[in-house]
């Protein structure tokens, strides 16, 4: 099972330098705050959309459908009820739950796009010390081997008569809670193995680390970051 | 190369010593094989080699170790790296990357090589352990074998003057220990690289130069594997295994020069003596009446399964297991062994076709009621355990049944006495050994008192006497009624303890019968990457089919000179 949402492709996105894909995460999530009508909402919606296609990654977002839904579904609700059920919560609701996984689906789109390496080179060359990018790109890519172990999990509680499907959603949460036990143990484990792998692999044993990854700037990041501050302008003013 | 004098350790979290003055030498381009139970100092000792111990992980360290002339205290870890490189059991945490080539290149990036020369270790090394055409591959989607090939490829890298493997093959299947011992043998020799290996299976290392036996942190024997593995007492001390051609040879005392060649053996066997054929039948004439009671435990017809992303993981299963059967299935990984079991107890739902649990259709039943039926022993014992106590562990089965407290004490007390873990019911199930945690495993599935036991490679990363520990138990369920239902990789646990034998083959059964029929086909089993044990092999040229030492004992005949 692949989890991971990167995907080799060869698309003009994925040929962008990582630096310049934060750039643009950045941006869409302070855009996407800032908006407060349909139609600054939608506008930078269908621009996401846009961005989206280009990376040919759209099929991630139909994978994460349910979470994207639920979430939307969740602020909706919420937001209205904090608001009365009133045309005006209502709305306000509904652009607060686009806006929300608008961000969401930057993110997915960024994480799809860029290899864990390129992120961790990208935040390095902008300043980032290497271990802490290090640590950053380490999280996520052990993200994967969580779910495995909580997929297993889950079954051997299952195979054991607990029964996970039933109850209400309080009832339920109580009911996962035994399964952290063995991701949490595993997750120590993991970073003392972790470590000593590491240091034997000479980790850190220089000031100065080669990168065999290349990246660079190149004339399409500069019409990609150009195009981005032109969008940001236009929409500000 | 390594020089280890009058080295003891002890770590901070334990004031025993797990290593007791130590003294040892290892010379450039041997290949020493360090063995013993699990527990004896053999990876401690291996992890004093490049340094992680005592500069990583702390504690009492006493003595000297030395890597090429230089002592280990005085240079760091990343120093001795480029000396002594380090391969891991656990290969998942050892992988820091999503491509294969930037794995590789990871340990050359820290030592601050230059962009060509890292190129060009990347392509030597991938060249080295067969996986150019990978470069761009995720690690996540290689095989086990290939993974660990990586992951020696990327400590290879650093161009080490040692490489130290610690129970390299442990997590892998046949066809992945194969890659790495035939790799590792043709490689390492050639290439005048001191060779450490850590290991459990005895029958892979015949080649060694050097054998080293530890015990509760002491060096209880070192020779050259003739004398060390042809001890019988020595390694039944020190719960190692015996290679089974040299068990067998004990009895006879044929004069054998290379174990490791079957057909040799099968040449001296031949010559000397033969199949006493009256013995043989006899022995086979047993084979039938085990386990057939008439009564249907299990039936799957036609069974069809596939995951989501719609490749078809077994197509046609027709099953039939009786009440009281000891079935063992073999085949190589994604041959569909665990999709099928999870069948049993409904995690898995067919795509096509039925199962039947005693004449009852698996589809009217909830997962939670099948639970009762059948107990689920999984892989890894970690996986399933959760609660603070034994105690706890083993009634959590029973409470969920909503049973009362009485009720679920009882039954925490039959199931503990039953793995002979009865007196460990207040302690933190992490403080087991893995053996007995995987006997924790069983015992909290025996709680719900199941009739039907599937257990998931239940031998898996235990040494010689734990596996024989958690393997007579099992026997002695399945005695006393139990049908068992056991996936393995271990092909002489098979040999021995099953009475039935399923070969699974791209999600197909391709034989089924009692483990002398499925065994004797040996031409059959070749293409299913199930590699015989070597008694197996010999008997099979010798024109019967016997499963374990005693039988073959029983059966063959000294020709009177």
């Amino acid at each position: 099972m692949n989890v991971y949402l990167y995907e080799e492709k060869d698309t003009i996105i994925h040929k962008l330098d990582p630096r310049t894909k934060l750039l643009t995460l950045f941006i869409s999530f302070i855009l996407f705050l800032k908006a407060d009508n349909i139609l600054e909402v939608s506008v930078i919606f269908s621009l996401l959309v846009v961005f989206g296609l280009m990376s040919g990654m759209f099929n991630n977002i139909l994978k994460l459908r349910f979470i994207l839904t639920g979430i939307f579904v969740f602020s909706l609700v919420s937001w209205t009820w904090f608001f009365g059920f009133t045309r005006e919560g209502v709305i306000f609701g509904f652009l607060r739950g686009i806006k929300l996984i608008g961000m969401v689906a930057s993110g997915i789109f960024f994480l799809s796009t860029t290899s864990i390496e390129e992120i961790s080179l990208g935040l390095v060359r902008i300043g980032i010390p290497y271990s802490v990018s290090f640590v950053l790109s380490t999280a996520l890519r052990l993200v994967p081997t969580f779910i495995g172990t909580g997929a297993t999990v889950i079954e051997a509680q299952k195979s054991r008569g607990l029964d996970l499907d039933s109850g209400n959603v309080w009832q339920k949460a109580k009911k996962h809670i035994p399964l952290l036990v063995p991701i949490f143990l595993l997750a120590i484990r993991n970073t003392d193995q972790l470590a000593v792998a590491l240091e034997s692999r000479a980790f850190g044993s220089r000031e100065k680390r080669t990168y065999y990854l290349k990246i660079g700037f190149k004339n399409s990041d500069y019409i990609f970051i150009f195009i981005l501050v032109f969008l940001c302008f236009f929409i500000f003013y | 190369m390594i020089t280890v004098k009058n080295l003891s350790f002890s770590y901070s979290s334990n004031p025993d010593k797990t290593l007791k003055n130590i003294s040892l030498e290892i010379l450039p381009g041997e290949f020493v094989v360090i063995m013993g139970q699990d527990g004896a100092g053999k990876s401690t000792l291996l992890k004093t080699f490049n340094g992680v111990i005592p500069h990583l992980i702390k504690g009492k360290f006493e003595g000297e170790v030395f890597i090429d002339g230089k002592n280990t205290q005085d240079s760091s870890v990343r120093e001795l790296s480029s000396l002594a490189g380090l391969v891991f059991q656990d290969f998942e945490t050892q992988i820091f990357s999503t491509r294969v080539n930037l794995e590789i290149a990871f340990g050359p990036e820290n030592l601050g090589l230059s962009w060509d020369e890292i190129d060009s270790r990347i392509r030597k090394n991938l060249e080295i352990v067969g996986l150019n055409g990978f470069e761009r591959r995720n690690p996540l989607t290689l095989s086990g074998g290939e993974k660990q090939r990586l992951c020696i490829g990327s400590v290879l890298a650093l161009e080490p003057k040692a490489i130290c493997l610690d129970e390299p093959t442990t997590d892998l299947d046949p066809q992945g220990k194969e890659e790495i011992f035939s790799f590792a043998k043709k490689y390492f020799k050639n290439r005048k690289l001191t060779y450490c290996l850590v290991e459990h299976e005895s029958e892979e290392i015949l080649q060694a130069d050097k054998i080293i036996i530890l015990r509760e942190g002491e060096i209880k024997a070192a020779g050259v594997p003739g004398d060390i593995l042809k001890n019988t007492e020595l390694l039944s001390q020190n719960g190692i295994k015996q290679p089974q051609l040299i068990e067998l040879n004990n009895k006879f005392d044929f004069p054998i020069k290379d174990f490791a060649d079957v057909n040799e053996v099968c040449r001296v066997f031949k010559s000397r003596g033969n199949i006493n054929t009256e013995k043989y039948s006899k022995i086979r004439g047993k084979d039938k009446t085990a386990g057939k009671s008439g009564i249907k435990a299990l039936e799957a017809e036609d069974l069809c399964f596939s995951y989501e992303s719609g490749k078809e993981i077994l197509s046609g299963i027709n099953l039939e297991i009786f009440q009281g059967e000891f079935i063992g299935i073999l085949g190589a990984n994604g041959s569909g062994k665990t999709s099928l079991i999870k069948h049993f107890n409904g995690l898995n739902r067919p795509a096509g076709g039925n199962i039947k649990i005693f004449g009852k259709n698996i589809q009217e039943e909830k997962l939670t009621s099948l639970g009762r039926k059948v107990g689920y022993v999984f892989q890894n014992p970690d996986n399933q355990i959760f609660c603070h106590t034994v105690e706890d562990e083993v009634g959590f089965g029973p409470g969920l049944l909503g049973l009362n407290k009485k009720e679920v004490d009882e039954r925490v007390e039959e199931s503990l006495a039953a793995v002979s873990l009865s007196n460990y019911r207040g302690y933190d199930p992490f403080s087991l050994t893995k053996g007995q945690r995987q006997r924790l495993a069983v015992a909290s599935v025996l709680a719900s008192r199941p009739e039907i036991i599937i257990l998931d490679e239940p031998t898996t990363g235990l040494d010689y006497l734990e596996i024989r520990s958690i393997m007579s138990l099992i026997e002695k369920l399945n005695r006393s009624g139990y049908t068992i239902i056991m996936v393995t990789h271990a092909v002489w646990v098979a040999a021995e303890y099953a009475s039935r034998l399923i070969i699974m083959k791209n999600g197909k059964i391709i034989e089924d019968g009692t483990a002398r029929e499925v065994l004797g086909k040996e031409g059959k089993l070749r293409s299913s990457s199930v590699k015989l044990p070597p008694l197996v092999k010999l008997s099979n040229q010798l024109g019967a089919t016997l499963l374990n030492v005693e039988e073959f004992t029983d059966c063959y005949e000294c020709l009177s000179i």
